[in-house]
């Protein structure tokens, strides 16, 4: 019996497709590298030639060298085009393989732009933009499709946890904090994910990213859930008050992911009740 | 995947105030009737705790928002039942005023189904056994300063004062369409689909003849001569957007009112269990003229403290004493209006909404007169959670509040009525639908939810809808009879 296809996402799918249409262009555009890569340099110098300017790729050499860093680059191509395959053929299963894409594509856009701060030649500065956006789509799109049954990802749910530490720490006018009741939290904040649209969990999850980096601006010394606990308080506080009703929105929607679930527990309620009656 | 397929005279869409009530009234007239539903239909041993309520039975688990400085949540229903299965339960006529002034059915055609629909709810003030402390406190106060409380009425049927509308009557008490208008209609005739989510329309010549969409399992179709969306005031003219409905008169998702709301707690030496006791059982109209009604409003220990200001021992301070906190609502019969658009990716909508600077002159006014009572019933600290004075210790700060610069940025909102976003009118030019819920330009579409309602109520909408789509069921009932 053929295994299940699985319902994807909205988002999942928009990945799949961008996958698919990078494991076709990185299969494809192999071989055509491997036979016309020279050549390749030499169309491209072709179009500032036309408009009366220096062609800024360097024309390719014949040597030994140059077939050389040929195959390396053949080699990543092909790694590419592997990884895009397997994350399209099961985006969440072999999703974070995407990671690899991602550091070749980051590695180069880095060192291009560098190339074209020390240098100024204009062909480091396509090279940095062709990848640079390579690398920002595919981010993006994984960010957004990022695997539908976990929500949070490691860094965010340090973040949260943070958040709950600050709002509800250990000891004080009760002995248990957030702290105690942490993986049951977690789980309920999950699940109150689980039932929003990918734009509102991706809201969410910029939300932490954004706390997160904002004691920075601040002029606080790191980041918020690497804060003591004091100064994470003291900033969280701040943020409460803060006059952008936007940031403020923040505090009380990360203070409700912590804060609801902690409470949610009926005990109290009912104790509450039986006491009164 | 396999496509079912339905026929019928009528589709409705959507099982809240507007849907049932107009599904109810077409099938006891004898009229085909097919009742969609997006969500599931739960009884009231299903409702478990307040986020496993919040998760099954509000829109996006209770985040749906409009946007703005400073955004404004508004909850919305989603199972068999709509918003009325999360609503306080608080029944009020249409103001008088308000529907002599609309392009809609007169008062004395509106009264008899008003009449109707009441009895079929067993709408009746609330008993001031069931109204708890968080009302006594308040009565405290304005008995002190001469100002009148009164229970509000519900259409409750043997409540046993769980404190638990906004998530799903436990007990079944609250008579919302799910235990009346939806029974009615199946009991008549009326088909219901549950967990069919309409995604698209199908058009034969230019003319709506059916819906789409898909289910858990699979696709649907529904074909009929007359087709009723009863969303709501935020997806139903997002619908109609994204397909091109009738939008003649350029004016679908425009005019949107939401009724804006904060609250005020206080922190009392005495225990006051707000959350025992029907949350919204009491109101103060006293400053109705200047479109400000004081409603009850109290919740369980969770969602009540996260919206208290503070962190770390401080805030713990406070939660300890979750039980000693009073809280009471402020709603405004806004004159800013916002819009709903078509929704972004997965969005139903997108809704927009400023606050003007009146609104918020309006809502310190009224958190300052709130304050006062409070202070007066032996309040010592109240939480408004609006700038500069989101706590406030005593009188001498509340007058600072009264007299400072105020923001509408600086308050935090919550909105709990959207209308006005396909509204009716004499002409297409400047509304949606007819008196009788018909789109001007479009004869097979008929509109019957809270986005019909040309104006902010000043009151909780869901009779007045309610009546609205029983007036406009029973003329299309005897148009199709004839």
């Amino acid at each position: 019996m053929p295994a299940p296809v699985p319902q994807y996402t909205p988002a999942e799918n928009r990945f799949r497709l961008w996958m698919w249409f990078s494991f076709f262009l990185y299969a494809f555009g192999l071989p055509f590298f491997l036979l016309f890569g020279r050549q390749i340099a030499a169309l491209l110098n072709d179009f500032p030639a036309m408009l009366g300017q220096a062609p800024p790729w360097p024309p390719a050499g014949s040597g030994m060298e140059v077939v050389f860093w040929q195959v390396l680059g053949v080699s990543l191509m092909a790694i590419l085009a592997v990884v895009c395959l397997y994350v399209a053929l099961n985006v969440r299963r072999y999703g974070p393989l995407i990671v690899a894409l991602l550091a070749a594509k980051l590695v180069s856009t880095v060192c291009y732009s560098g190339f074209y701060i020390a240098d100024g030649n204009p062909a480091y500065l396509i090279g940095a933009l062709t990848d640079g956006i390579i690398f920002l789509v595919t981010a993006i799109l994984w960010f957004f499709a990022a695997p539908a049954d976990r929500y949070l990802d490691g860094y965010e749910t340090r973040v949260l946890s943070a958040v709950g530490e600050t709002v509800l720490p250990r000891g004080g006018a009760f002995p248990e904090g957030y702290d105690d009741a942490r993986e049951r939290c977690l789980e309920e904040a999950r699940m109150m994910l689980s039932v929003q649209t990918g734009k509102d969990v991706l809201l969410t999850r910029m939300m932490l990213r954004l706390v997160d980096v904002l004691p920075l601006c601040l002029g606080f010394s790191c980041l918020f859930h690497r804060l003591g606990p004091q100064a994470r308080t003291a900033f969280f506080e701040r943020l409460e008050v803060c006059r952008l009703g936007m940031l403020r929105m923040m505090a009380t929607g990360l203070k409700l992911y912590v804060v609801t679930p902690y409470f949610n527990t009926p005990d109290e309620e009912s104790r509450a009740v039986t006491e009164r009656t | 995947m396999p496509t079912e397929r339905y026929t019928a005279k009528v589709a409705i869409v959507g099982t809240g105030a507007g849907g049932a009530t107009a599904a109810a009234v077409l099938a006891r007239a004898g009229v085909d009737t097919i009742l969609i539903e997006q969500g599931r239909y739960y009884k009231p041993e299903d409702h478990g705790d307040i986020l496993t309520s919040m998760r099954r039975m509000y829109v996006n688990g209770g985040m749906t928002l409009a946007l703005g400085n400073p955004p404004v949540p508004i909850p919305l229903g989603c199972a068999v039942g709509g918003t009325t299965i999360i609503n306080s339960s608080t029944c009020f006529r249409p103001p008088r005023a308000k529907v002599d002034h609309w392009e809609g059915p007169s008062w004395e055609a509106l009264e008899p189904c008003l009449r109707e629909v009441e009895t079929r709810l067993h709408v009746g003030p609330a008993e001031e056994s069931l109204l708890g402390n968080n009302y006594q406190v308040l009565k405290r106060g304005c008995d002190k300063l001469g100002i009148a409380i009164r229970p509000l009425a519900h259409n409750l049927y043997g409540c046993k004062s769980s404190g638990r509308c906004a998530f799903g009557c436990p007990t079944g008490a609250k008579q919302s369409t799910d235990r009346t208008f939806v029974p009615d209609a199946i009991e008549a005739g009326t088909r219901l689909y549950t967990e069919h989510t309409v995604t698209d329309v199908i058009r034969k010549g230019g003319r709506l003849v059916g819906l789409k969409g898909e289910t858990p399992s699979g696709a649907f179709e529904v074909y009929a001569d007359v087709i009723i969306l009863a969303m709501g005031a935020l997806t139903t003219p997002a619908f109609l957007l994204r397909h091109r409905l009738a939008t003649g008169s350029r004016r679908v998702g425009r005019g949107l009112r939401i009724h804006p709301a904060c609250r005020v707690a206080a922190e009392f030496d005495e225990i006051i269990d707000g959350h025992v006791g029907l949350p919204q059982g009491a109101c103060i109209d006293h400053w109705a003229n200047r479109g400000i009604m004081l409603e009850g409003i109290s919740l369980p220990p969770g969602p009540l403290l996260s919206a208290l200001p503070g962190a770390g021992a401080r805030f713990k301070e406070l939660a300890a004493h979750w039980r000693q906190i009073a809280t009471f609502g402020i709603m405004i019969s806004d004159t800013s209006v916002g819009r709903v658009m078509r929704g972004i990716g997965d969005s139903p909508f997108t809704a927009i909404y400023q606050l003007n600077q009146a609104d918020t002159e309006s809502m310190r006014f009224a958190m300052v007169r709130l304050g006062e009572l409070y202070f007066a019933a032996g309040a010592k600290v109240l939480y408004t959670n609006a700038l500069p004075y989101p706590v406030i210790r005593s009188m001498d700060e509340l007058r600072k509040f009264e007299s400072c610069r105020i923001r509408p940025s600086g308050l935090e909102l919550m909105a709990f009525h959207p209308t006005g976003t396909c509204a009716m009118s004499a002409t297409g030019k400047t509304g949606v639908v007819t008196a009788g819920l018909q789109a001007h330009d479009m004869p097979n579409l008929y509109i019957m939810d809270g986005s019909v309602i040309p104006c902010a109520l000043g009151v909780n909408p869901q009779i007045t809808i309610m009546a609205l789509a029983w007036h406009g069921a029973a003329q299309l009932a005897a148009e199709i009879g004839n």
